[in-house]
């Protein structure tokens, strides 16, 4: 049966930074992300951020976040998570999977059933980025949760 | 918002303070793997995009009108490469 995870990250806001990230650690299973959570926690401000979803083909330097398995039974996942990126991923151009604009005191959704989820190659280091494109203004903390099933 | 009856269709959600709640329902294409808002709460918004025959699947409006690649395709030869690549050492 598959198995479902989730991983928590988060990130200030500058141009270009990644919030959260997935990436395979071996070269054993394909993922695929299905839901993703983001907000602020940072005192509201009226701002507006632009956020994507994009693909990764070499992972950065990042602070280390193990997904938690949905069902306790689960062995450990085979990807490694990523947060407070200071090196970013090298991201596939051309290749975004959702576009976000929001309030930063606004809380976004998306969630699909697993199999209709964005799915990553069988490749180490291949995954999933969470980023800012660009800002209105403010440099707030921003929080995300990514789900992903393998 | 009436959610699509199609159960594969995907869903986003905006909460904020100062608006009405943002609803929106989102498909995955079977070509590209990007997800697009087919419709939403938000008046003219969303593409319904289009329908591969071969796949049987929706497509989204970039990948409508060109030639039938699924994604899993395109995984196992992203995947072919990198093994290539792998035993070739490089």
């Amino acid at each position: 049966m598959a198995r479902r995870y989730s991983t928590i990250g988060s990130q200030t806001y500058a141009v270009s930074d990644t919030i959260i990230s997935l990436v395979n650690a071996g070269t054993t299973i394909r993922h695929i992300l299905y839901e993703l959570i983001l907000g602020s926690s940072t005192t509201p401000a009226d701002n507006a951020y632009n956020i994507t979803v994009g693909r990764i083909t070499a992972a950065g330097t990042n602070t280390a976040v193990v997904p938690v398995a949905h069902d306790s039974s689960s062995p450990a996942s085979l990807v490694t998570g990523g947060s407070n990126h200071t090196v970013e991923p090298t991201y596939t151009a051309a290749a975004e999977l959702l576009n976000i604009s929001m309030n930063q005191q606004a809380t976004f959704r998306w969630v699909v059933p697993p199999e209709e989820g964005f799915m990553s190659p069988v490749t180490a280091a291949n995954g999933f980025g969470v980023l800012f494109v660009g800002a209105s203004g403010g440099t707030p903390d921003f929080q995300g949760t990514i789900c992903h099933q393998e | 918002m009436t959610r699509l009856t199609n159960k594969r269709a995907g869903y986003i959600t905006i909460t904020s303070p100062k608006e009405k709640t943002y609803e929106a329902d989102t498909a995955t294409c079977k070509h590209c793997n990007r997800a697009w808002i087919i419709r939403s709460t938000k008046k003219g918004e969303g593409d319904p995009g289009g329908w591969c025959l071969m796949c049987q699947a929706p497509i989204c409006p970039t990948c409508a009108g060109k030639e039938c690649k699924p994604f899993l395709k395109k995984l196992e030869e992203i995947e072919a490469r990198d093994r290539l690549f792998a035993e070739m050492k490089l």
